[in-house]
């Protein structure tokens, strides 16, 4: 007798993350020296856990946490570095981009792969 | 009916999960600041990349620790105070910092270390570096 693998289900002990259909790539916008955030709307109606990684420099390096440099904080990143801070609520998934005091990446666009679990 | 040949299940879930592509680790020395002309607040990063051989950008979580001591979140800063002994001048400055990011072939490492003795002089100022051993063991899991 064949079994029907489409009639199993995975039961577990222990609970594990589930993916929402939220997992995706949006762009972290800087403008200037203030901060500027740009969301996109999951509206699960409660705060999820998420992930994240940022392509801080454009170049296809995708960082999972801070980009750590000699000296914290925009006024000390180099190397045309946008400084990026998640986060989220009941509706909306936030990044927040801060510019380096660098010129040449004052207003810069960088993307960012998230993803929101349907757990909280 | 009990299934008699385990290797035909497979795991189906209802919804999908993080799947793991590759655990690795890695150690990168620092040997700490050299700055004691300017900039007591200032760290040296060293960085470091290794292959890896998933093809594709993953997500990452890691830990990580210096000299074998306690294993921190990837997040975490440790930080610690030192004098400026001629001022009296209480500073802080960062034991170490990690930044881990992946790309299609590689993985790429940041360690920052700004770790040394009270500093003495009243510029320029002198001190002693502590160089340290950063241990980070990380997972790639896939991003879609």
């Amino acid at each position: 007798m064949a079994v029907d693998l489409t009639k199993l289900q995975f039961y577990s002990g222990n609970n594990y993350l589930k993916r929402s259909s939220f997992f995706g790539q949006m762009n972290a916008v800087s403008t200037g020296y203030d901060p500027n955030q740009t969301s996109i709307t999951h509206n699960l109606g409660y705060i999820p856990q998420f992930v994240v990684a940022a392509d801080y420099q454009n170049n296809g390096i995708w960082w999972a946490n801070e980009f750590c440099n000699d000296v914290r904080g925009p006024g000390g990143v180099t190397n045309g570095v946008i400084m990026i801070s998640p986060s989220i609520d009941s509706t909306r998934f936030f990044v927040i981009a801060s510019a380096s005091y660098d010129g040449s990446v004052f207003a810069a666009t960088r993307p960012v792969k998230y993803g929101i679990y349907l757990d909280s | 009916m009990a299934v008699t040949d385990v290797d035909i299940l497979s795991f189906i879930s209802q919804f999908p999960i993080d799947k793991i592509a590759l655990v690795d680790s890695i150690t990168i020395s620092n040997p700490g600041p050299t700055y004691a002309n300017e900039d007591l607040q200032r760290a040296r990063v060293v960085t470091a990349t290794k292959a890896h051989s998933v093809g594709r950008p993953c997500f990452i979580r890691a830990r990580f620790r210096i000299d074998g001591g306690e294993w921190q979140d990837m997040n975490t800063i440790l930080f610690y105070t030192f004098v400026v002994t001629s001022f009296g001048t209480v500073l802080g400055n960062r034991i170490g910092q990690i930044s881990i990011g992946c790309g299609a072939n590689n993985v790429y490492f940041r360690t920052a270390n700004g770790h040394h003795s009270d500093a003495s002089g009243s510029g320029p100022f002198s001190y002693t570096t502590f160089a340290h051993a950063f241990e980070i063991q990380y997972v790639l899991y896939e991003m879609d």
